[in-house]
């Protein structure tokens, strides 16, 4: 087990800057998400990680031995690969003895590790089976099985769980995460879905163009983002532009206007030196009112028409009209009236819920 | 599968024979008779021509069991046989694989198209080639002189070797060609998980390129070993008097000394030495197919 | 920072190159030759196109390409219909014994063509069809036809069944369907198979051997005698025009098929 520092890497192919100086760290025994569309540097940042791939400039360690000019093959990292890659010439069981194969191991060594990883990966009895004869989460365990019995110094997983269809999805999460506390290996996982990267992991960085956008828990993140793109790649948000020069800091909070005109409060944000000003309000923490109806005071409004309403079983979401905006709003089915499309409302949330970012 | 009931529920009576009659009855009259025709004079004391009378004998097959020179030339057709396979395979598949996996784009598509378009141009004449270039004071001897003057003759014409060369330069574009199929259809990241997991160079080319390409190395080793062990234009042109191998004693024996049914008895020997070695890597290529 | 596998890939051009080298040495050599004016090939190399010219009026040399080329075009022809007939005939339908017929297609390929020639020599005697252009033909079409069902069944692997579907259910008859729907799918495949068929008829020597009567020959039959008799320049001539034409037509058909085919 290892912690994984990654400092200033930089990796260019042609005139494409996949990786632009990027810094993270990865402490030891952690569950990392890196998120990010297709294209944003996150398998760049895996590949390179593992070894598959050399940073143009910076440097990476692993347990705090530098890795650079260390090939895959001795690197130490388990992998798990999107398709799992199975050796379809191989038993279950040759798959997973491989790691322990290619290091000499015992013969007997290498069986009673195998059963253990098996037990723990819950796929006793089906040594003798090929990939083939398997199913798509047996693969699955299998993959992550192969990846771990060598016991790396961190495991890597590269859209791990896209192949599957939803719910055994989400069945391969809790189990993911279980072996993951078991086995305490420090685990870097490479997604573009957002949920599986905020169900699973302690914490995320967010990748764009190449560049390490944010990093933090989950929650934070999903609290406060620091730029626009964080906020509607992770979760919903309705952007809300300010205009240039309008903020203004005040004692128990600050205020912002808009770009309509109407003026918002917020808190008093850390960030912002510049002038340059965008809001985001997450749509779960609006409500909406009837236009007659007066808001509690000291809540920011907004004066909106319903467009349309898109019903979901246990929750409603609106969308809103509000100058030359699309704003939504959620809502939960709790038996309240609907709004008709066409109606004039007033949409509601408390300051403390205005993001605010650099634009 | 309820495709396959749908299938059968068809009319399928009508269509069979016209779709299939005309290329089976040209293979019957063009391969299978001849071949039980074969059968037959190899039994012949006589080629049953020009009215001569012919009796029924095992001893076309019997002089080669009593003759050691047959037996010679049957095993030094073998020996060929086997050395320009594996010298095909030793060539041809980091060939393949570097055309596979480390040539991208469309510098792949070209030089696999170089490669292979060899393989259109007339075996006979590219063997011919190699007599211009191997032969006494040829090509090949005087640029090897430009470099190193005091190696002198090389002597490569009409030896064992340059039938060797002529052999593998024919067979090689086929073995690149199946192995090139095969080795395309292995995942990269088969290799990348082997690699990730500690396999170093040669485990990864032993433990998962050699078996997953398999029934390429296969396809690509029968195709060339059962045309060489039956080769004769060859030897001939390339080998001159050590041309000697067992299709050349079966050419001669219709075209020279017209003994049609030891010839026959012969081509039924080989046949049935080729078949054994395709029983005894039968395992490999079951295993190749699965 | 340094990447460990670039000297390997710098390694493995280096050795594409080199066997392409030795794939293309004879050809050029060849090539240069039919323009060196000694007969007997001797260096250093002195510029001619005299055996050209001399090849021009070698009518034995000529009457056997034009045979050649007779020969190959009917052997594609009928090998490639007879072969997309049987081939589609396997991927339509289920009946007793396919499989049998499936495995009797690889005798051909698999006997050498040294045993198939004889072969045929002795039974086209023995019934009278006797040698010849006719015989060779019989010959050629018998060795391309298992490849011609080989590729075409490839092509017709990748087909989906349900465009057929579709077809009839917008109202076209069985034949309508195979016109516009199943054979152009089909026609990469079948080209692909046509040239393999071309070039086993034109480059085909050993079952020609067998079959040719003096007088009558094709042309690597007649460039072998010339050969065995003693070297001509006059082979090199013809060869080289060959070798450029095929290379040439088969640079053009990838080029517009990119080999089996585009989906």
């Amino acid at each position: 087990m290892a912690a994984i520092s990654v400092n200033g890497v930089s990796r260019q192919f042609g005139s494409f800057r996949a990786l632009d100086n990027v810094s993270i760290d990865f402490a030891d025994g952690g569950f990392y998400a890196l998120l990010g569309p297709s294209g944003s540097g996150k398998t760049t940042l895996l590949r390179v990680i593992a070894g598959f791939d050399f940073p143009d400039t910076g440097t990476i360690t692993i347990g705090g031995e530098s890795v650079e000019s260390i090939p895959v093959e001795k690197r130490e990292v388990g992998l798990m690969f999107q398709n799992y890659a199975l050796f379809p010439h191989m038993t279950v069981y040759d798959n997973i003895a491989f790691a322990l194969t290619v290091r000499h191991t015992a013969r007997a060594e290498i069986r009673s590790r195998v059963h253990e990883v098996l037990e723990l990966v819950r796929l006793q009895g089906l040594e003798s089976r090929k990939p083939a004869e398997l199913s798509g989460g047996q693969k699955q365990r299998v993959a992550l099985a192969r990846a771990i019995v060598f016991r790396p110094r961190v495991l890597l997983l590269d859209e791990p769980l896209s192949a599957l269809d939803k719910s055994l999805r989400l069945e391969m999460q809790v189990e993911l995460k279980r072996i993951q506390r078991e086995v305490g290996i420090t685990t870097l996982l490479v997604t573009h879905d957002q949920e599986e990267a905020l169900t699973l992991s302690d914490r995320i960085g967010i990748l764009n163009h190449g560049v390490l956008v944010q990093q933090g828990a989950p929650l934070d993140i999903y609290e406060h983002p620091a730029t626009p793109f964080a906020a509607t790649f992770l979760g919903d948000a309705n952007l809300l532009s300010a205009q240039t020069g309008s903020f203004l800091p005040g004692a128990g909070g600050c205020s912002v206007r808009l770009q309509s005109g109407s003026t918002i409060q917020c808190d008093n944000p850390d960030v912002l030196d510049s002038r340059d000003i965008v809001c985001a309000v997450r749509p779960e923490k609006m409500h909406l009112l009837r236009s007659d109806e007066t808001p509690e005071p000291g809540m920011n409004t907004l004066s909106a028409t319903v467009v349309r309403h898109i019903f979901a079983g246990s929750s409603l979401s609106y969308e809103l009209a509000w100058h030359d905006t699309t704003l939504r709003v959620f809502a939960q089915n709790n038996g309240a009236p609907l709004f008709a499309e066409g109606s004039p409302v007033t949409i509601v949330w408390h300051p403390s819920h205005t993001i605010v970012m650099n634009a | 599968m309820s495709d396959k009931a749908d299938i059968q529920r068809r009319p399928v009576n009508r269509a069979l024979p016209v779709l299939l009659g005309p290329a089976y009855l040209w293979l019957a009259v063009t391969v299978f008779l001849p071949l039980s025709a074969m059968v037959y004079f190899s039994f012949l004391s006589e080629t049953p021509i020009g009215g001569r009378e012919a009796v029924w004998t095992l001893s076309n097959y019997g002089e080669f069991f009593d003759k050691a020179f047959y037996r010679t030339l049957m095993w030094r057709s073998f020996r060929l046989g086997a050395e320009v396979t594996l010298l095909c395979f030793l060539f041809g598949f980091p060939c393949a694989y570097v055309l596979a996996k480390m040539v991208k784009g469309r510098w792949r598509e070209a030089l696999f198209l170089l490669v292979i378009l060899p393989f259109w141009s007339n075996a006979l004449v590219r063997i011919f080639s190699w007599t211009m270039v191997l032969r006494g004071n040829g090509v090949l001897e005087r640029l090897v002189n430009v470099f190193l003057p005091d190696v002198g003759s090389l002597n490569l014409m009409f030896t064992y070797p340059a039938i060797l060369i002529g052999l593998v330069h024919s067979y090689l574009p086929y073995m690149i060609l199946t192995c090139y199929i095969s080795i395309q259809a292995i995942d990269d990241d088969l290799i990348e998980a082997a690699r990730s997991m500690g396999a170093g160079r040669f485990t990864v080319f032993r433990r998962i390129l050699l078996p997953l390409a398999l029934p390429g190395i296969m396809a690509g080793s029968i195709l060339t070993f059962v045309p060489v062990i039956g080769s004769f234009m060859e030897p001939r042109l390339l080998g001159g008097r050590n041309g000697t191998f067992i299709g050349t004693v079966i050419e001669d024996q219709f075209t020279a000394v017209f003994n049609w049914p030891l010839g026959a008895a012969l081509s039924f020997i080989m046949l049935g030495f080729v078949l054994i070695v395709l029983l005894l890597a039968a395992p490999m290529i079951r295993r190749a197919s699965t | 920072m340094k990447r460990p596998t670039r000297y390997l890939t710098t390694l493995s051009k280096v050795y594409l190159g080199v066997i392409l080298l030795f794939l293309y040495v004879p050809i050029v050599v060849m090539a240069v030759m039919s323009f060196n004016a000694s007969p007997l090939y001797a260096l250093p190399l002195e510029l001619t196109l005299d055996w050209y010219r001399a090849l021009a009026s070698n009518h034995k040399l000529i009457d056997a390409g034009i045979n050649s080329l007779k020969l190959a075009v009917m052997t594609t022809v009928i090998a490639s219909l007879l072969g997309t007939a049987a081939a589609l005939a396997f991927f339509r339908y289920e009946f007793p014994g396919k499989r049998l017929l499936q495995i009797l297609l690889y005798p051909p390929i698999a006997i050498p063509w040294l045993i198939i020639g004889t072969s045929m020599l002795i039974f086209f005697f023995w019934i009278g069809i006797g040698r010849g252009l006719h015989a060779m033909l019989l010959g050629h079409v018998a060795l391309a036809l298992p490849y011609v069902v080989i590729v075409v069944s490839a092509r017709l692997a990748g087909f989906d069944r349900t465009l057929e579907e579709a077809a009839r259910s917008l109202g076209a008859s069985p034949l309508q369907v195979l016109r516009y729907v199943t054979l152009p799918y089909l026609l990469p495949g079948v080209v692909a198979a046509g040239l393999f068929a071309f070039a086993v008829s034109f480059d085909q020597f050993v079952v020609s051997y067998f079959l040719a009567v003096p007088g009558v020959s094709t042309l690597p039959v007649e460039i072998y005698t010339a050969i065995r008799k003693g070297f001509t320049p006059e082979v090199n001539a013809i060869a080289t025009l060959v070798i450029s034409v095929s290379m040439v037509l088969l640079l053009a058909v990838a080029r517009l098929y990119k080999f089996g085919g585009t989906r």
